[in-house]
């Protein structure tokens, strides 16, 4: 093959021509390219047969599928708490359950992404495998009622529901998953990755803690947002109705539903008026009165979060407490009834 | 994105095969794109650079007094000094200066900029440093064409980490036409699949090991033992990645790069391990550095000086910080240890290659160690945690990753070695060749953009 060419009429030598470039990169290239290829088309077929084990592949797919698992598992338990990421972050709910006397309070809190309806699903594979609904709290925070169709589809609750890649993609999803991901157990990425090791150290610090965590990242000064308003978006609506009716469904004889806190540099007017709006819109949702809406703080000091929705982990011990106290305000309020409501579940 | 990019300007400059005064236009404006693409404004500062050296070249040819020629090299010298004296070492030599100032109890606000560190800004003020010494030397022709000289300095396979190429072996490269013949394409496909396979399924893997182990809060020594033999392989496969697919990329544009790594981890002294690792800056070190200052021609201990001083700045040449000064400490101290057993004729020769490899690979990876500690509070607590060595079951874990990491490398190295050739895959036959390829391709295919950490030799 000629490699360049020599022009005789200006008897300049000149570089190589591009077609016989072409040439010389096909002809050295093309079975590289042919067994690739078949490697990737086999990784293909192969997850098809068998689907890719997806519940390691991001941190929460790990919590919701852990928390899938929980929930067929766990007995006895007198509080279930749920909610988002701000919930399974924000609270120490064993530390919760020794504060309001020794009750047994479980967490199966996830994350905003599933939506409010998914957390009504999770209540409904407790209750099928324990046999009755405890009292079910319900956290969320600011941002998880802000959120898009589209961010609400990000995440689906079950693994058969995740969507699958296109050609190639899945492929690769697969090969890494059973190729590299025999060889190489990856770490969980950054600093949950230093705090928590790997996913299974991560799962079974989720189980000993009662289903809750601690967030490990540092607060990035420039992650709070100033004068936040709270907004209740359509999609988050449509799911927090589902929600409502799973809930009326399963007939706990309380619901408590409360938002987390947010920055105290995040605060304004604008701030308490949205959240009081949004509240009562969610607890009509829900179809709960006012007395099942926690009054819990609007915000805390900047210093006890992790990122703008979770708090780190002094946080969650001054929370857990504020949440305890206001439980057992309700509690002595409602004469007992939260006592014998408890006791009439067990 | 550099892919497309290159795929992009591959066919452009390849259509203009008949005139390689027009390709060295479009590789000159390509790679003002390519840099300008992160930054325009720090354009400013190749032309700069480019320009002053282009300037005192031209001066240094034509001026015969020797006092003016000794001007014009210090002005192109200076230049490039000047931009990374401000550029990269002025926060942290005024930070340090006033911190020095105010342990003598005078309170003052250190005068900082608040500015980011342009990106491959060491190497190439180094390349055009080393081409003014070379015409002022007499080891280089002074170039005269504008273009092919900026495109020289700014050649984007290389610009933004190197390796750092001498005027005598590139420049000439520009002046003739691209040839790119059957083995520059052989070698190409298989330095860009073996390189990408270094940096996505080896490096970003491991520096994912490396971030678990690197933190304030570290308490196990094992981690820390662990995590560093995990930066060992990061920083290798990182850094020789860039070096080999940069080669690559430049083979299948008709140019070569010299090689910057030669199985550096096989090294049997600190000495060896320079003469094998980062190749293009060791030199650079040794040919304008170490032997302006007087090398070993001044005595044994103006000798052990030079060695020190040179690998001082070395390490400062790395980054401005501390840890890169300790980390060039270290190994001018080992290469002056290295030295001196020579001279008091002990008989390190006669100590098993075996035992020699550990004792250089220990300080390499103690070395590597004080290279990653990003802060005091990491290294000391990290250093502390050595009292805790409890082997538990995360470490197995670690362990098991990590040899499955080193794995393929060594594989691929122990067979270079032994064959005294990085290439020698290009000797196997058609079928082999293909198939390992292959392999190695699909796995850049399935880890590729996985982890996105970049280059490290990016922040230098």
């Amino acid at each position: 093959m000629r490699s360049f060419t020599f022009n005789s009429e200006t008897a300049e030598v000149t570089g190589t021509a591009p077609w016989a470039l072409v040439c010389i990169i096909f002809r050295n290239s093309w079975l590289i390219f042919v067994i690739s290829g078949l490697f990737i088309a086999a990784g293909e077929i192969w997850s098809r047969i068998e689907e890719p084990d997806m519940s390691n592949t991001s941190i929460e797919r790990i919590i919701v599928s852990e928390q899938l698992e929980r929930a067929g598992t766990i007995t006895d338990a007198d509080i279930i708490m749920t909610g988002d990421s701000s919930a399974l972050m924000g609270l120490d709910v064993v530390m919760l359950g020794e504060l309001i006397g020794g009750r047994r309070v479980e967490s199966l809190a996830t994350i905003g992404y599933v939506g409010p309806d998914a957390y009504g699903r999770i209540l409904e594979i407790f209750t099928s495998h324990a046999g009755y609904t405890p009292v079910v709290i319900i956290l969320m925070h600011g941002e998880s009622l802000n959120l898009s169709e589209e961010k609400l589809n990000l995440i689906p609750l079950e693994e058969k529901d995740v969507k699958r890649l296109p050609f190639g993609h899945e492929a690769r999803r697969k090969l890494f998953e059973d190729v590299i991901g025999r060889v190489v157990s990856i770490p969980l990425p950054g600093a949950y990755g230093r705090h928590y090791g790997w996913p299974e150290d991560f799962r079974k610090a989720l189980r000993s803690q009662g289903g809750t965590l601690t967030d490990p990242n540092k607060l990035d000064a420039n992650s709070s947002k100033r004068d936040y308003e709270f907004t209740l978006t359509g999609p988050v609506e449509e799911r927090m109705a589902r929600l409502g009716e799973i809930l009326e469904r399963l007939n706990p004889c309380h619901v408590y539903f409360g938002i987390t806190p947010l920055h105290e540099s995040s605060k304004s007017g604008i701030t308490l008026t949205s959240r009081a709006a949004v509240l009562r819109r969610c607890a009509y949702l829900l179809r709960l009165n006012d007395r099942n809406i926690l009054g819990l703080p609007v915000s805390m000091p900047d210093r006890y979060f992790s990122t703008f929705t979770h708090l780190n982990y002094e946080g969650q011990k001054v929370y857990t407490s504020r949440v305890a106290r206001t439980l057992i305000e309700l509690s002595r309020e409602g004469e007992g009834e939260v006592k014998r409501c408890l006791s009439e579940n067990r | 994105m550099f892919v497309l990019f290159f795929a992009f300007f591959f066919c452009l400059y390849h259509l203009l095969y008949r005139r390689h005064v027009v390709q060295n236009i479009v590789i000159l404006a390509g790679s003002y794109i390519f840099y300008g693409w992160w930054d325009w404004r720090f354009l400013g500062l190749i032309v700069l650079s480019s320009s002053v050296n282009y300037a005192a070249g031209i001066g240094i040819k034509n001026e015969a007094r020797s006092g003016r020629r000794k001007l014009l090299l210090a002005a192109g010298i200076c230049t490039n000094l000047g931009i990374l004296g401000v550029f990269k070492y002025y926060n942290f030599f005024v930070e340090n200066i006033f911190r020095m100032i105010e342990t003598f109890g005078f309170q003052a606000d250190a005068p900082l900029f608040n500015m980011i560190l342009p990106i491959g800004i060491s190497f190439y003020t180094f390349q055009s440093m080393a081409y003014t010494i070379d015409v002022y030397r007499g080891d280089a022709e002074a170039e005269l064409n504008p273009i092919t000289f900026f495109a020289f300095i700014s050649f984007f396979p290389q610009l933004v980490s190197g390796p750092i190429e001498r005027a005598n072996h590139l420049l000439p490269q520009f002046k003739r036409p691209r040839i790119v013949t059957e083995n520059n394409v052989r070698e190409a496909i298989w330095l860009l699949c073996w390189g990408f396979f270094l940096k996505e399924a080896i490096s970003d893997i491991a520096a994912v090991f490396v971030d678990l182990a690197f933190t304030e809060s570290q308490t196990s020594g094992w981690m820390t033992i662990l995590g560093t033999l995990a930066f060992t392989l990061q920083i290798y496969c990182d850094f020789h990645a860039y070096s080999i697919i940069a080669r690559g990329a430049a083979l299948l544009l008709g140019f070569e790069l010299v090689w910057n790594f030669n199985l550096p981890y096989f090294a049997t002294s600190v000495q060896d391990f320079w003469r094998r690792w980062h190749i293009s800056l060791s030199t650079w070190l040794r040919d304008y550095l170490y032997i302006s200052l007087g090398g070993s021609r001044l005595g044994r201990g103006r000798t052990y000086i030079n060695l020190m001083v040179t690998m001082l700045l070395c390490g400062l040449w790395h980054g401005a910080a501390w840890n890169f000064v300790l980390w060039g400490l270290l190994h001018g101290a080992a290469l002056s240890i290295g030295r001196l057993s020579h001279e008091a004729r002990l008989p390190v020769a006669r100590v098993p290659g075996a035992l020699r490899w550990f004792g250089t690979m220990s300080i390499v990876v103690a070395g590597w160690f004080l290279f990653r500690c990003q802060s005091w509070d990491t290294a000391i607590n990290m250093l502390g945690s050595l009292g805790d060595m409890a082997w538990e079951q995360r470490h197995t874990s670690f362990l098991v990753n990590l040899v499955a990491l080193w794995f393929p490398v060594a594989a691929i190295e122990i067979w270079q070695f032994r064959k005294s050739d990085q290439l020698f895959v290009l000797s196997l036959g058609r079928g082999a060749y293909s198939v390992l390829t292959a392999c190695v391709f699909t796995f850049v295919f399935i880890t590729f953009r996985r982890f996105e950490y970049a280059f490290i030799y990016f922040q230098f």
